[in-house]
């Protein structure tokens, strides 16, 4: 069972079919095959309640804020305000599109608006300044992926769904990993030009009346994020109605800046609701995938080939964290995440582990399979961000940030307590 | 392709464009709506209710309605990782394997959601809330949008095998092909995005 279903999941999935098609269509074969009783009769019934699921409601939310922040004009205001205070290390600029990239993600879900927003702003500065280009573009690249670790994320939502894991527990767990993440990647800079100081381009020095005068820049994304994440541990708003109140701040916002005209709307919404669309198509097949395969016990039987490879949960969960790794080489991020968490995350968390702990090692995994080639988004956002050069620098800049996350993996391995101590400070 | 294929494909792309914005109104309004009630909740003390049910039922009209015109904007995502390598012929047929894989599946979906339907109909079924709205109104519209995917789809696949029979690859490539990167980022960047001279 397990290998025929791998073996169909692998040739659906490696023909390029599409992956709501290739999920759906696959459920309903597995059905056929395995199954005691005909579940296809449940196709319908799962498609309307999947769909209606008010947690959900949150991702057009949330895509639909990230559109419109996109065109609000403030990732320039961010980017400058962050230069001030920190293109005066070695690495100049490099450090202000992580810290950007940082405060973006704080207000966008995604890691391809975060990292299109930012390197839209960052990469005209490249050779004006002098940098390096490999190892400027690859932090844009790799800071762009930190918009689905700091709260808000679609992809976590997305995971929270999946597992029926708490939403706000994992948005907390989220911050902390995600501040220390972009402090590796400040770091990781700061090696780099300490090795090579020829790699760092120009560096600014602001006066201390600048820095300070800067920081009104950023208090409309400060006020995005205390309203978004403030009003859930406030206890006055679910996740998807803190989703509402922040389209609502950046329609407002966007109006401020006199952005929010109709063109804007338009685009918006087109924008948003074709990645919902694309998104919902997915998760209705992989609602009705969970279904069949619990039925048919797929996922004990998983559980069953792990646990019979090796009795240590670490050497277990070694491999699993080597699965992702290979496989995020190959596959787009939200179809790893959807085909792999209804089976591994049982097993997972049979062996033990918390499920909002996984959740953010999950994130990670996901964040490096953003920016391992040749499948890795982010890569090729930044490269068609800046419509020149070959992908290649690109690729090269981001491999010293993918060995950060690797560190990060296994402190966050070492150290639960950095994705758990704020989630038990609240619940 | 024939002047009928062409009008075919502008009258779908109308109504997909139609239904998209339709759906993205929808959404803007339940970020309203909800908005609305967290602040009567938080701010006078009065709870409205309903909201979430409301926005429940929206998400799935207005995503059923959007799938058609992701499927025309080919946004429904695909591992190409393999198909990259092959030549255009090659891509061409699995382009269009790949289409009537969707058509095959928005059409199923169409049908289970229209049993769905007909047994609300029958059951007279409403919502166990206190709003007690008659389910078959909901459904009726997300069913729609259903359809107007699995038409969109079939007419895609009736074009492109059209286009595969006449050894036009690369017009095959242009109506259900793989997205490429660049579609991607001219989507997050469209001139009215965050403009890069503003910058300084």
């Amino acid at each position: 069972m397990l290998q025929v279903s791998l073996i169909l999941l692998f040739i659906l999935i490696g023909l390029s079919i599409p992956v709501a098609a290739a999920l759906g269509l696959l459920a309903l074969i597995l059905d056929g095959i395995f199954s005691p009783m005909p579940l296809h009769r449940a196709m319908g019934d799962i498609a309307w309640s999947a769909s209606t699921e008010f947690l959900l409601v949150a991702i057009p939310l949330f895509v639909l804020m990230g559109e419109i922040l996109l065109r609000a004009g403030i990732a320039d205001k961010v980017y400058r305000a962050v230069s001030t205070w920190l293109s005066w290390l070695p690495g100049g600029l490099m450090h202000s599109n992580i810290g950007a990239c940082a405060s973006f993600a704080a207000i966008s879900g995604s890691t391809v608006a975060t990292a299109a927003t930012i390197g839209t702003v960052a990469i005209p500065q490249m050779d004006r300044n002098r940098y390096n280009r490999s190892l400027f573009l690859g932090t844009l690249a790799s800071g762009g992926t930190l918009g689905i670790l700091i709260p808000p994320s679609i992809n976590i939502i997305i995971y929270g769904a999946l597992t029926d894991t708490s939403i706000p527990e994992l948005y907390l767990a989220g911050i902390l990993p995600g501040l220390v993440l972009a402090g590796l990647f400040l770091g990781t800079v700061l090696v780099a030009c300490a090795l090579r100081p020829e790699l760092g381009g120009k560096r600014h020095t602001y006066s201390w009346t600048d820095r300070w005068r800067s920081l009104i820049d950023l208090i409309p994304p400060a006020l995005i994020f205390i309203v978004v994440i403030g009003s859930i541990y406030a206890g006055f708003a679910t996740p998807t109605e803190s989703a509402a109140l922040g389209v609502l701040c950046s329609m407002i916002l966007a109006a401020a800046k006199r952005r929010l005209t109709f063109e804007i709307i338009k685009h918006s919404m087109e924008g948003a609701m074709q990645t919902t669309a694309m998104i919902m198509l997915i998760i209705v097949a992989a609602f009705f995938l969970n279904l069949v395969l619990s039925t048919i016990g797929l996922p004990q039987a998983v559980s069953e080939f792990v646990t019979g490879q090796t009795h240590s949960p670490t050497i277990a969960l070694l491999l699993i964290i080597s699965l992702y790794l290979v496989l995020g080489l190959f596959l787009e991020t939200l179809t790893l995440m959807i085909i792999t968490v209804p089976i591994i995350a049982p097993v997972v968390f049979a062996l033990g582990y918390d499920p909002v702990w996984f959740g953010i090692l999950l994130m990670l995994l996901i964040e490096t399979a953003l920016i391992t080639p040749p499948v890795g988004l982010n890569l090729y956002v930044i490269q068609g961000v800046r419509k020149s050069g070959h992908v290649n620098e690109v690729i090269v800049g981001a491999l010293p940030f993918v060995a950060a996350l690797l560190v990060m993996i296994g402190m966050l391995m070492v150290f639960p307590q950095l994705a758990l101590m704020l989630p038990s400070q609240f619940y | 392709m024939t002047s009928v294929q062409l009008r075919l494909l502008a009258v779908s792309r109308t109504l997909v464009r139609i239904a998209v914005w339709a759906s993205g109104l929808m959404i803007v309004a339940v970020a309203l709506l909800i908005g609305i009630e967290v602040l009567l909740r938080k701010f006078a003390g009065i709870s409205t209710g309903g909201a979430d049910e409301l926005s429940g039922y929206a998400l799935a009209i207005s995503s059923s309605w959007a799938f058609g015109f992701a499927l025309l904007r080919r946004a429904h995502v695909r591992v190409d990782a393999f198909h990259t390598w092959l030549g255009t012929r090659a891509r061409a047929y699995l382009d269009c394997l790949s289409v009537l894989c969707l058509a095959t599946y928005g059409t199923l979906l169409a049908y289970f959601g229209a049993s769905v339907l007909l047994d609300t109909i029958e059951l007279r079924a409403t919502s166990n809330t206190t709003l007690g709205v008659p389910l078959w109104i909901p459904q009726t519209l997300w069913l729609g949008g259903l359809v107007l995917f699995a038409a969109v789809g079939a007419l895609m696949f009736v074009l492109s095998l059209a286009m595969l029979v006449r050894r036009e690859f690369e017009t095959v490539q242009m109506l259900v092909g793989s997205r490429t990167v660049s579609d991607e980022i001219a989507d997050e960047i469209e001139p009215s995005a965050a403009l890069p001279t503003e910058s300084r």
